[in-house]
């Protein structure tokens, strides 16, 4: 493989050099299996891609290698990054670190549990509607979707070109910081992504007066008692550190689900139509080209993710997209407007990850609209491009904090901060 | 908890482990695969990356 050959003569030159060891030179670390690593598969969990093998590799992993940091494997996840129970796999469920009869959570299931079990140091998941922080919180790790656009999306496999984003998994915060700042920065390849600042290790130190929380997320049904019960005591806990906790009004959690996947879904059908038996990947032959199409898509795929093509292509098509698509984008204008309005109010969020704590392997797929509304939590950061970092503590299924675009450094400064209280 | 990139680090530089060693063991745990984390292996390359390291 060409890019070995070039680290190698990278490692060489260092020692020539005699330059000092790099944080993370010698580290081992996990990838999800949605990412480009040049002549490994990569496969997504899928029939379809079982044995396609990547051609380049992605710029956030190059940067891990480039700071001598070493892959130990491509981990389980949800086909595409369909699913938030990595169920949707055909290499088996992913199981949960507490306990194995339960979900390990998704669409990062792998990464999530691989860092709980201290097989890899760090790994790198994707997050598009809460794929690093649901598993992270279910695993009781910390996991960072960082702001939109932070880090290269290139060599991603898209899932939502514009909610997707690069994340890391790891146990501490400090981790999760050192990670990130290897791999931010601006990179040609990827049109949304823009220059950042190296965030500092000073961290100990957070000047933030006031937060707020969704009052809707938690005087809400479907949240279990124990999970608003925690959170209420967390605000309590927070409150008695002087800081004000502010009640914020928000669009319902139903709102922020079924715009998300009104657009997760239209951006899905888009992404993977490239993949048709053609180029990449799985091949079943047809009476004709439209046939193959159609039997290579309809055998290998799976049935959430043939769910959510069908979905998303009826909600762009003829006469359905004005109602359903176009409404749903104008929705998340507003959306994003609102957090901005928000954010002059206070300058962290808090949430609970989830409303309820891991179903059992299996429960998730008798009941997809279910496991669309367990994560009503997450999805609304998403559509907002915000910074938000999942901390295994707050909730049995943690805590979610989340800022404005482009303050991933206040996230952390907070993080830090209620680390020590909780 | 401490970071344990910094804690692993340390260890590597004062040779308390070595990379090769570390890279082993990481790798048997996962070939295992006790939770279903794994798609494929990168025993290969993480070995041969482990070995040109400079830990």
């Amino acid at each position: 493989m060409k890019w070995l050959w070039l680290w190698l003569k990278k490692v060489d030159a260092k020692i020539k050099n005699g330059e000092e060891m790099g944080l993370l030179e010698g580290i081992p670390f996990g990838v999800k299996d949605v990412y480009m690593l040049q002549g490994t598969f990569a496969t997504a969990s899928s029939n379809l891609l079982k044995k396609y093998k990547s051609a380049y590799t992605a710029t956030a992993i190059q940067k891990l290698l480039d700071a001598g940091a070493i892959p130990l494997v491509k981990e389980n996840c949800d086909a595409f990054g369909h699913g938030s129970s990595s169920e949707n796999t055909v290499f088996g469920p992913v199981k949960n670190v507490i306990s194995p009869a339960l979900v390990g959570g998704g669409s990062s299931g792998g990464s999530a549990v691989n860092v709980a079990k201290d097989f890899t140091v760090f790994s790198i998941g994707g997050d598009t509607g809460g794929s690093i922080r649901q598993p992270a919180g279910y695993n009781k790790v910390f996991g960072l979707k960082p702001s939109y656009g932070r880090i290269s999306r290139y060599g991603l496999m898209a899932y939502a070109s514009s909610t997707d984003c690069v994340g890391p998994i790891a146990k501490s915060i400090e981790d999760i910081r050192i990670v990130l700042n290897i791999m931010s920065g601006k990179d040609a390849r990827d049109q949304t992504s823009y220059v950042s600042e190296e965030i500092s290790e000073n961290l100990s130190s957070s000047t933030i007066k006031k937060v707020g929380y969704f009052n809707n997320f938690i005087d809400n049904e479907a949240i279990s008692k124990e999970i608003k019960a925690d959170f209420l005591t967390t605000l309590e806990k927070i409150k008695a550190k002087g800081i004000e906790v502010k009640e914020l009004d928000f669009f319902d959690s139903d709102v922020l689900v079924s715009t998300y996947y009104t657009l997760a879904m239209a951006e899905t059908a888009s992404n993977l139509s490239r993949l048709d038996g053609t180029n990449y990947g799985a091949r079943i032959e047809g009476y004709n080209l439209k046939d193959t199409y159609a039997i290579t898509r309809s055998e290998k795929f799976s049935e959430e993710t043939k769910r959510r093509v069908v979905g998303g292509n009826q909600v762009l098509s003829q006469g359905f997209s004005d109602e359903i698509y176009l409404k749903a984008q104008g929705l998340r204008g507003q959306i994003s407007k609102r957090f901005s309005e928000e954010f002059q109010k206070v300058a962290i969020i808090l949430s609970p990850v989830t409303p309820t704590s891991p179903p059992k392997i299996g429960e998730s797929l008798k009941d997809p609209l279910a496991m669309y509304l367990s994560d009503a939590y997450t999805v609304g950061f998403s559509l907002g491009g915000l910074p938000t970092l999942t901390i295994p503590k707050g909730t049995s299924t943690g805590l979610q904090i989340t800022a404005d675009k482009k303050k991933d450094a206040e996230v952390l400064q907070f993080a830090n901060f209620l680390n020590d209280i909780l | 908890m401490e970071s344990q990139i910094k804690k692993i680090h340390q260890q590597l530089v004062s040779k308390e482990i070595t990379c090769t060693g570390l890279i082993q063991e990481k790798l048997a745990l996962l070939k295992q695969n006790t939770h279903n984390t794994v798609n494929s292996l990168l025993d290969e390359m993480a070995l041969a990356l482990a070995k040109k390291s400079r830990c």
